[in-house]
């Protein structure tokens, strides 16, 4: 296909970035990605284990609480 | 493998493979446009490993009404112009100008404009605000319609339409300045 004045340009206006720099940027944004997703990772694990381990708290005050761990009933 | 493919491969099993290949397959096509508008080298890489960033870090997000190269140019586009407009290093995003722009006139110019010299072609470019420059790459370089750029810019079609009217008529206007001024040095040598 034959490229117009505006795709040429593209090509000898020096827009090309060096493979060396395409690569480096590679690097760098795979390894912040990496990174992001770990950190979501261990928020992910702390805030469900946090949440778990004070659900009682937050689940507190409503009246039907106070069924929800009867006595064992009595043996006769 | 279609874009979408590689999207949901990468999405499902994260492999780096896929990251590469999405990559290497849009990456000069980001940086150029990065370099086009914010003119300095190193601010174009840092633009563009931003722009991958936000790219890769929001997949999840995209969503197969578009395509993946528009929702991209989405993406630089507005990195570029919300740099610009931080740094406050230009005063006129877009050219302003008169509202009633005719269809043979939008002939004319685009025949004006695909007929540039390279050279002449970049001064007029440069020349522009960097809305303008953005507006008129993504139509002759990227050969995108109407309805993508207007869905990569946020604005309606018509409007759309109409700032490219007024680029290309602000291209022509320049493109006559630099000739008269090279009239007038040749004149006088």
């Amino acid at each position: 296909m034959k490229k117009n004045n505006f795709q040429r340009l593209e090509e000898v206006a020096g827009w090309n970035l060096p493979s060396r720099e395409k690569e480096r940027i590679r690097r760098s944004v795979h390894g912040r990605i990496s990174l992001a997703r770990m950190a979501g990772q261990i928020a992910d694990l702390y805030i469900s284990n946090f949440l778990l381990a004070f659900s009682d708290l937050f689940d507190g005050g409503h009246p039907q609480d106070a069924d929800r761990f009867p006595d064992p009933p009595s043996r006769t | 493998m279609a874009d979408i493919e590689l999207i949901q491969q990468y999405l499902r099993h994260q492999s780096e493979q896929c990251f590469t290949i999405l990559y290497d397959r849009y990456v000069r096509k980001v940086y150029a446009k990065c370099i086009s508008v914010l003119r300095e080298e190193h601010l174009a890489r840092d633009a563009t490993q931003e722009i991958f960033l936000k790219i890769f870090l929001n997949l999840v997000r995209f969503e197969e009404k578009a395509k993946f190269s528009t929702w991209i140019y989405a993406i630089t586009y507005n990195y570029c112009i919300d740099y610009l407009r931080r740094s406050k290093k230009v005063t006129e995003m877009f050219s302003e100008g008169s509202d009633n722009v005719g269809d043979v006139a939008d002939d004319t110019a685009d025949e004006v404009l695909l007929s540039m010299e390279i050279d002449q072609l970049t001064r007029v470019l440069d020349s522009l605000p960097p809305g303008d420059r953005l507006m008129l790459l993504m139509k002759y370089q990227d050969d995108l319609s109407i309805r993508d750029i207007s869905q990569i810019v946020s604005k309606s079609e018509s409007a759309v339409k109409m700032q490219l009217m007024r680029a290309k008529e602000k291209a022509q206007r320049n493109r006559l300045i630099f000739e008269t001024r090279q009239r007038k040095r040749d004149e006088k040598e």
